[in-house]
């Protein structure tokens, strides 16, 4: 904040107090509410009072704020008074009058000046003086009330604006005025002879409104913010077309990282603060919407009714959730009303969901019937294979690879071959006569096989369409923001879709002087359809779109080579065991069937009702009770269709599941805050207290044989099955917690704060915890001595502090059991271990960085470097399967997250007709396990003492090895050594090892399970971020956002998959398979290409790792805004058209390899594709 | 309002909130809830049973098994456990083609999860006990007893199943472990196993482990005299008698690998001894056929018969473990029951030779549907040689029990309910469902590639006869230990003690009651052994007990020969002695945190290396080939 030195010091102190006192007020009340009362009505009686100590009556029985020029304004003189419960207009009248103090009111503002009439006259005596007028007014034209108008070189000539933007004042020509206003940046304007009225716009300061920021329990100025944090506001939340907030982060704010585990419509990414800071323990941040902990589904929040989100990154921002801060923390605020009229905003957009996916480069049908007689050719020609002339192994190549009996090709012969030709001829190229479609008998039936384009009829682009109304405004007691927001939207396969309604109501009321209530409701409802995603294996659309040979028909064909109805009027598919067609593998069923007769539907709503009080007890001293609920229940149905008993093995005649689910918490909070100063002392503490409940409760059953068709609810199905169950779980947290905050001169802060936390996850002796963090700011461009004109503001920040983690699922302090039934008597079967002493995981984070703006603003920017340490880390001990059970948890061990976290905001262009801005992030994070328990050092790997952390999902692919000084995930996985240049087998490096199991050497191997394996390197990437840029010219607006990764990497598993050789396959190839080894080219480190393989010859190895870099093109927004000029004949205050692109493009290290799914560098090829969604809207404000 | 009144209110409501709330779980118990329980102890014990019935490991990736499926899919790796049908999503393939090393499969791993997780139920019933003798009451006694006699049980079966032996057919090659792994068994684990010691525990000899057998069931004699069980999941001395035969058999029949045990005469003797007194002390007699073929009882109800001296139950109520996962034993073995696609596309099956080989006159042959059951040549003529008719490209023609002369049809209404019969007494099989049904299900999932020759099962049928509910008809109850099995073992014992006629005679004692004309003329050890391993082979068909026989005496892998019912290729094996598929690898968890096993890990050889038949073309054409002309 840098106001104009002529507006005189005194101003600056009181715009201090302002911005203090607002502090105050918003950590008294955790929404942070003010009140405009225009009609305020104040009670002051005195026979003999200073008009000062009038003004503070005022401003203690009111939320009004005055502001003066202490130099011109006497507020010494006495007055006599007898106000009772009057307007404060009709006391200000009463007390001004007959003074040389004008006064303005603006908002929560008064605005006090001098009257000067005496110089005025003066002036116009002097002939040179003539009075000049003028209009103040906004960007938007409309006048600004209470604007100063000041004399440059006379600051106690000066003026306010009146209701209507208007001025008028006396100045000579040659005199530069200032017009200033607060949250604008002050201008000014020379008085030119013949000029008698001047129409003056002042252009908004933003940075002046970015002040404050939302923190634990309250908000804060900006300026006095030791800790770490990154917001996202509105706009920007606006222009990207997000369901789901949350995604609105994707390099947005430093040192935040998305990962999607799935696109599917209604899940929700992971997001990951500064590094994993835990093993065994859930990484999330903890969310916080509106001041309340937030356990719900983020898909149900609307983003239009979104303020901001702060990002909290650090342990003096972190510390008062205790335990629950230590992975960061997400604050989201809501919108609420703006002082002055009503205001109404319409926005709908319409638009498209498309695939985003960049599919693997993979052979086409020809090339994957020559690969695979190249496949079997090689072999039959080896001495493994018998030694064949050339000619014998043709033949039988040709045999196998069209026959589909014979187990050995494909098992589908889809082209058609001129008669009595080969296939595949001589030297494996396909016969140029073949053409696409064969016949095919079976029992005197006859079909015609051809080959279908999976992704084209498994897939589909959806509509999306979605529709916003607000309605807010606030008048002196009431502010008020209500919503309407409705979204539809169809995911990229048939049966996805989402549908959302959610509505918001937030008030603020002033009820009494020392009073003050509000209540925010949000009812959320929702359908959601998802559709089939799973483990490797599955067999979802997913992968087949991935890797299923391009030679496999969707459908059933008659020999008219129509697709084939079935009596029901359906579509006859191909299920790859019908009529003695088989795929190679025998992996039967299709995808697309089964997608069609199943569905997966999950419906609810939640109802989220908060209130709080603020009781202002005395000067300075504020009571808050705020008090939150959030009820979501859910509806899940499952059913798969009669249907499916006709053309597969079931014979369910129809399954339905149905469950229930209900998730309740509630959130008390008692805050006390008290606020004093004295001289340039600032003191403010908060004591306070919280309690969190959670429960979560699940009914669900299901039943078969459907009584009617569509059956949706088990009251029709005819028979039930035994398993229905229900269960409930519950959480509970308690803190009691204290802040301190302390300003000397408003250039250096220190901050305090303390939680003791408990939470029921652990056993009672070992609930409750201990947090705490310090804090300290020093605006270095404060300081006298500080004089370099080109850096607006510089300030240093440090802060230290410890936060909890208790992120693991409940009661692991237990052994536990679960109650089965023995011949109808209880028998207690193992279920888990317990460990009694596991308590807190700790993070002491550290925190140092530099806020800065420079030239004139133009550029600001953060700089920060973190250390993470995680303590007394929460373990699962893998224990060895003899013992019983697998793991079980303990607290041992050390990690540190450390890195530097560089923001850059730049406005290249600014002014009426233009702005052009870019921004640019980027984080550095190195993770680090610095201390393992010795249990657990199980494993020597090159010197290096750890334990391998198995994956333990069910194909068992991804290992990594722990050990202390490197990364977490660190691979842990058999090196490939290339191919044997003799054979063209894959080959892996193998230790060889003494009689005491010493290792002695390297050598190399063809079996790929004796293959050693060894440490890698890193999953986690070395560099992540962001950058966009926005540009505006008149109503013309562009923005693009992108945001990337450097470093890491990723095992791409559908790469190996596509890199089989040896088997039996209904797998495609990747084109790269075409590199493989043949005796005349031997310089490959593709393997040889051959049927019957004694080893895999795409074992796991780190031959798949990928690098995990990525850029990704998240969001372009087009608009036009048209002048208001013109949408005002219309009543429409602004009205954008706009055109929103989201996910749009993305580049990795390999075409269909997409690192985004996670951060761990793993991959799975049976996940829902990510959504490009590209809409077309129109926003209107009334 | 007074300022003192809203500080009043202000202190009411930081004073409203108390301390943290208990809570307690819901959808299990901890420890310390069940310790305040009378019934602890009981519900322990009693978990022994539920855990045999069905457990599960999802850090493992154990789907819900129960120890009945984990002998049958060991089985698997049999030459007479055959899987007809389509076995595209057979879950014990692996146990077929042998690919059950730990870093490859994984199923591979059930063996080395499962039995530590029975050892560990009775461990902490032992555990918790204690060794206090002025606290064991003789309840605790009893429980004490039934733990050493399952502790015994499952360390003999996992030491059989985990033990290496190396490979003898020399037409193929095999991986070499990397460290010589002879007579080495499995870790032990005890009630006094800590987990610190458990994480650098190596694999016991073999000799170890027998010796702690030994003792265990020394244990469980003393504390398990006198006692009458109330259920027969329970042991009571004759099952331990019936264990010591098992651990005699099993000693007598390595001494050449032993250290320590190398008296192999006084083995046999003890194990024909403790046979004949499990024998006795049982009161049990063979499954007469009646209970043998009931449709209802058939080999799923403990209690139905006198036969079954050990069993495992699931319970109905039970449900996870009747309707858990796809390892359901009722699922897997019925061929009536239409739970799940397991249960028909992969056919369950015996070996067509073996079918052909075993008399018609053997009631225990009922136990597998004859060719003719599903098609029958409407030109067949009575008493003469089965009629097979196939038109130019191999198909099946003239089905008598097919309405419209389609194979394939899948309604029932197209499938005849009539039967020629089997054998010469016209046999009609009892059915819970009917001919037509199983003959329209066989086609429902389109594959049954190596239709009709499937002589699959109708031994084990599933509970209550319900073929069509499978939380009822999964509830099975599982024979760990029959009474045949000690009449097998007298006679094996025999052949040793007193030679081959005697043997012969004990032989025929037992196989004379499922067929009055059985006479068993073998005139040495060898050929004694071949007629020994078909008996029991027929007798204990899916009991799991062959693949022990199979692995203890080496008998090899046959099901490479034309006219074979196996479904796929893959599965057509040929190895003589010690097939590799028979001895799985360590769970890679096993590997990684227990350090001293990590270089003793049993080695994975791929089948591709070994399989016989390099297409189905030298297999699937010959379904239905006289099998007299050739091989």
């Amino acid at each position: 904040m840098n106001p104009s030195p002529a507006m005189g010091l005194k101003f600056i102190c009181r715009m201090m107090r302002l911005t203090i006192i607002a502090l105050f007020v918003f950590v008294g009340t955790a929404f942070g509410t003010e009140s405009y009362s225009q009609v305020k009505r104040v009670t002051v009686v005195s026979n003999d009072i200073s008009l000062k100590n009038v003004i503070n009556q005022i401003e203690k029985q009111t939320n009004y704020l005055f502001v003066y020029n202490m130099n011109d304004i006497n507020l010494n003189k006495n007055v006599s008074i007898n106000a009772r419960n009057q307007s404060v207009l009709q006391v200000l009248k009463e007390i001004f009058n007959n003074t040389n103090i004008n006064f303005v009111l603006e908002g929560k503002n008064i605005l006090l000046v001098k009257e000067n009439k005496m110089s005025h006259k003066a002036n116009l005596q002097q002939g040179t003086t003539k009075t000049i007028s003028g209009k103040v007014v906004d960007s938007k034209g409309d006048p600004i009330i209470g604007a100063s108008v000041v004399d440059k070189d006379n600051s106690g000539v000066g003026v306010a604006t009146d209701v209507n933007g208007h001025f008028s004042i006396a100045a000579k020509p040659g005199v530069t005025l200032v017009i200033s206003y607060i949250g604008f940046e002050p201008k000014k304007v020379t008085v030119k002879a013949g000029e008698s009225f001047y129409t003056i716009e002042l252009t908004e300061n933003v940075k002046e409104l970015d002040e404050v920021l939302v923190v634990a329990f309250g908000k804060m100025k900006k300026e006095a913010f030791t800790g770490s944090a990154g917001v996202v506001k509105s706009d920007e939340l606006m222009k990207s077309q997000v369901t789901n907030p949350v995604e609105a982060l994707a390099g947005r704010v430093a040192g935040v990282q998305l990962s999607n585990s799935s696109f599917q419509l209604g899940s929700s990414p992971s997001i990951t603060i500064r590094g994993f800071g835990s093993i065994s323990s859930d990484t999330q941040p903890l969310i916080v919407v509106d001041g309340m902990p937030y356990d719900g589904d983020l898909n149900l929040i609307n983003p239009n009714d979104i303020e901001s989100m702060t990002v909290l990154k650090d342990a003096a921002s972190n510390a008062l959730y205790g335990a629950r801060g230590a992975n960061g923390v997400l604050m989201i605020t809501t919108k609420r009303g703006k002082v002055g009229a009503s205001k109404i905003t319409f926005d709908s957009k319409w638009g498209a969901n498309s695939n985003g996916l960049r599919n693997y480069k993979t052979t086409n049908s020809k090339q994957f019937y020559e690969t695979y007689y190249k496949m079997l050719y090689n072999y039959y020609v080896s001495s493994d294979g018998g030694s064949m002339s050339a000619s014998d192994a043709h033949g039988l190549a040709n045999k196998n690879l069209v026959d589909s009996s014979t187990g050995v090709g494909p098992g589908y012969m889809v082209y058609t071959v001129p008669n009595g030709q080969d296939f595949i001829q001589a030297g494996g190229v396909m016969n140029s006569g073949a053409t696409m479609g064969a016949p095919y008998s079976y029992n005197g039936q006859q079909f015609w096989l051809q080959a279908d384009d999976w992704q084209k009829e498994g897939l589909r682009d959806g509509f999306r369409q979605e529709y916003n109304t607000t309605i807010s405004g606030a008048s002196d007691k009431v502010n008020y923001y209500t919503s309407f927001g409705y979204l539809d939207q169809q995911g990229i396969q048939v049966g996805s879709s989402q549908k959302r309604l959610s509505t918001r109501v937030k008030l603020d009321y002033q009820a009494k002087k020392w009073l003050k209530v509000g209540t925010n409701f949000n009812y959320t409802k929702y359908d959601n359809s998802q559709t089939s995603e799973g483990t490797v294996g599955t067999g979802t659309i997913w992968s087949t779109i991935k890797t299923l040979a391009p030679i496999y028909p969707v459908y059933l064909r008659d020999a008219k080579k129509n697709i084939m109805i079935d009596h029901w009027g359906e579509k006859v598919y191909d299920f790859g065991r019908n009529y003695d067609l088989s795929r190679a593998g025998d992996v039967g069923g299709n995808c697309i069937f089964d997608n069609k007769y199943r569905t997966s539907d999950s419906d609810g709503n939640s109802f989220i009702a908060s209130g709080y009080g603020d009781i202002n007890i005395m000067d300075g001293l504020v009571f808050t009770f705020n008090a939150n609920t959030y009820n979501y229940n859910s509806r899940y149905t499952y059913a798969t269709s009669p249907f499916v008993d006709y053309y597969t093995g079931s014979s369910d005649n129809g399954y339905l599941y149905k469950s229930s689910s209900r998730t309740y918490t509630y959130n008390t909070q008692q805050l006390l805050n008290y606020n004093k100063q004295f001289g340039k002392h600032d003191i403010s503490a908060m004591l306070g207290h919280e309690y969190y409940k959670y429960k979560f409760e699940f009914l669900g059953a299901s039943g078969h044989n459907f009584g009617i068709e569509g059956t949706k609810e088990l009251a029709t199905c005819l028979n039930l099955n035994g398993d229905p169950s229900s269960y409930s779980s519950d959480y509970n947290n308690e803190g009691f917690f204290f802040r301190g905050m302390y300003n000397y001169d408003s250039k250096y802060y220190a901050s305090l704060s303390y939680r003791r936390d408990a939470s029921s996850r652990f056993a009672k002796k070992h609930r409750w915890g201990d947090f705490w963090s310090v804090g300290a700011a020093w605006l270095i461009s404060k300081e006298n001595f500080f004089n370099v004109p080109w850096v607006n503001s510089l300030k240093l920040k440090v802060s230290v502090g410890s936060q909890g983690n208790d992120n693991i699922g409940n009661y692991l302090y237990a052994d536990s059991y679960t109650i089965v039934n023995n011949n109808n008597e209880a028998a207690y079967q193992w279920r888990q271990k317990g460990s009694e002493n596991i308590t807190w995981e700790t993070n002491t984070n550290w925190n140092t960085g530099l806020e800065f703006e420079l030239f004139n603003k133009r550029i600001s920017g953060s700089l920060d470097y973190f250390s993470r340490k995680t303590t007394d880390m929460l373990f699962s001990l893998n224990t060895p399967p003899s013992i019983g059970y697998t793991s079980y948890y303990i607290n041992l061990g050390d990690m540190r997250n450390s890195g530097i976290e560089l923001s850059l905001s730049a406005s290249l262009i600014n002014n009426k007709d233009m702005h052009w801005d870019v921004n640019f992030n980027i984080t550095h994070v190195k993770n680090k396990v610095l201390k393992l328990p010795d249990a657990v050092k199980t494993t020597t790997v090159e010197g290096h003492k750890g334990y391998v952390n198995l994956d333990k999902s069910f194909v068992s692919m991804y290992e990594y090895f722990v050990t202390e000084g490197k990364s977490l995930y660190t691979w842990y996985l058999p090196k490939y050594a290339g191919v044997d240049k003799e054979t063209g087998e894959a080959m892996y490096y193998k230790d060889t090892v003494d009689n005491n199991g010493k290792v002695t050497g390297k050598e190399t191997t063809k079996d790929p399970s004796l293959a050693t394996n060894y440490i890698i390197g890193d999953a986690l990437p070395m560099f992540y971020g962001g950058f966009g840029t926005s540009f505006g010219f008149r109503g013309f607006d562009f923005s693009i956002n992108l945001n990337y990764q450097l470093g890491g990497k990723s095992y791409d598993y559908t790469y190996q998959t596509l890199m089989h050789t040896g088997g039996t396959t209904n797998t495609t190839w990747s084109k790269d398979i075409f590199k493989a080894w043949t005796p005349e080219n031997k310089n490959t480190d593709v393997p040889r290409l051959r049927f019957s393989e004694k080893y895999s010859q795409n074992a796991r190895s780190d031959r798949f790792l990928k690098n995990a870099s990525f850029l990704s093109v998240q969001n372009i927004n087009i608009g036009y805004t048209l002048p208001s000029s013109f949408t005002r004949k219309f009543s429409v205050d602004n009205m954008r058209v706009y055109f929103s692109g989201e996910n749009l493009f993305y580049i990795s290290g390999r075409q269909g390899f997409d690192p985004r799914y996670s951060l761990k560098g793993v991959t799975n090829p049976e996940l829902y594709s990510p959504i490009r969604t590209m809409s077309g809207g129109i926003s209107l404000t009334f | 309002m007074k300022r003192y009144h809203i500080a009043f209110a202000v202190l009411a409501l930081f004073a409203l909130s108390g301390c943290i709330q208990e809570t307690t779980p819901s959808e299990y118990v901890l420890a310390p809830q069940i310790q305040k329980s009378e019934s602890a102890l009981k519900g322990m014990v009693n978990s022994i049973y539920t855990t045999m019935a069905g457990y599960s490991n999802d850090d493992g990736g154990v789907e819900e098994i129960s120890y009945g499926s984990m002998l049958a899919m060991l089985e698997h790796g049999t030459t007479q456990l055959v899987c007809s049908g389509t076995n595209g999503y057979n879950t014990m393939g692996a146990y077929c083609t042998g690919s059950v090393s730990a870093t490859g499969s994984n199923r591979g791993l059930y063996p080395s999860y499962l039995f530590y997780a029975y050892i560990k139920a009775v461990n902490d019933v032992i555990g918790m006990i204690g060794t206090d003798a002025s606290q064991i009451d003789e309840t605790k006694k009893r429980y004490l007893g039934i733990c050493y006699a399952y502790r015994a049980l499952y360390y003999m079966d996992v030491v059989q199943i985990m033990e290496y032996k190396t490979p003898t057919d020399k037409r193929y090659t095999y991986t070499t472990p990397e460290n010589d792994l002879k007579n080495l068994g499995v870790p032990i684990v005890t009630e006094k196993t800590t987990s610190k010691e458990a994480s650098n525990n190596k694999r016991a000899t073999v000799d170890e482990v027998y010796d702690l057998i030994l003792s265990d069931l020394k244990q469980a004699e003393t504390y398990l005299t006198g006692y009458q069980r109330t259920d027969k999941v329970q042991p009571n001395l004759a099952v331990v008698y019936g264990l010591y035969a098992r651990a005699y058999t099993n000693l007598a029949s390595r001494v050449a690998t032993s250290a320590t045990y190398k008296d192999e005469s006084s083995y046999w003797g003890n194990a024909k001894s403790y046979a004949e007194k499990a024998i006795s002390e049982s009161g049990c007699a063979p499954l007469t056929e009646d209970q043998w073929t009931d449709p209802v009882n058939g080999f799923n109800n403990r209690d139905s018969q006198n036969s079954w001296m050990l069993a495992t139950s699931i319970s109905e109520g039970n449900k996870t473990a009747a309707t858990g996962g796809s390892f359901v034993f009722a699922m897997t073995f019925g061929t009536e029951t239409n739970f799940s696609a397991y249960g028909w596309r992969v056919g369950r099956s015996l070996d067509r030779k073996w079918y052909e080989k075993l008399s018609n006159d053997d009631f225990r042959k009922k136990s597998w549907l004859a060719p003719n059951f599903f098609y029958e040549s409407t030109n067949q003529k009575e008493g003469e040689p089965y009629l097979v008719e196939k038109d130019p490209q191999g198909n099946f023609i003239n089905n008598k029990w097919c309405k419209d002369g389609n194979n394939l049809n899948t309604d029932q209404s197209d499938w005849s309910d009539d039967y020629s019969g089997f054998g010469a007494s016209k046999y009609k099989y009892k059915l819970n469902s009917s001919a037509s049904n199983i003959r329209s299900t066989i086609n429902k999932s389109n594959g049954f590639q190596s239709w009709p020759w499937l002589y699959v099962n109708l031994k084990f049928r599933p509970h209550n006869g319900n073929y069509n509910t499978y939380e009822v008809g999964g509830a099975t109850d599982f024979p760990v230990m029959r009474v045949e099995e000690m009449y097998f073992l007298k006679a094996e014992a025999t052949l040793h003690t007193s030679g081959v006629a005697d043997a012969n005679k004990a032989l025929e004692d037992i196989v004379k009651t499922r067929n009055p004309n059985y006479t068993c003329n073998a005139t040495n050890a060898a050929n004694f052994l071949t007629e020994y391993v078909f008996q029991k082979g027929i007798e204990f068909w899916g009991e799991g007990i062959n693949y022990f026989d199979a692995k203890r005496l080496e008998v090899g892998l046959h099901r490479a020969y034309k006219g074979s019912n196996c479904e796929r290729y893959q599965h057509c094996i040929d190895m003589n002695g010690v097939f590799v598929g028979w001895t799985p690898g360590w769970n890679q968890a096993e590997l990684n945190s227990n350090q001293a096993i990590f270089h003793y890990n049993n080695p994975y050889t791929n089948p591709t290396t070994y399989y016989f038949y390099k297409s189905n073309d030298e297999l699937r054409p010959y379904y239905g080939y006289d099998l007299s002309t050739d091989n």
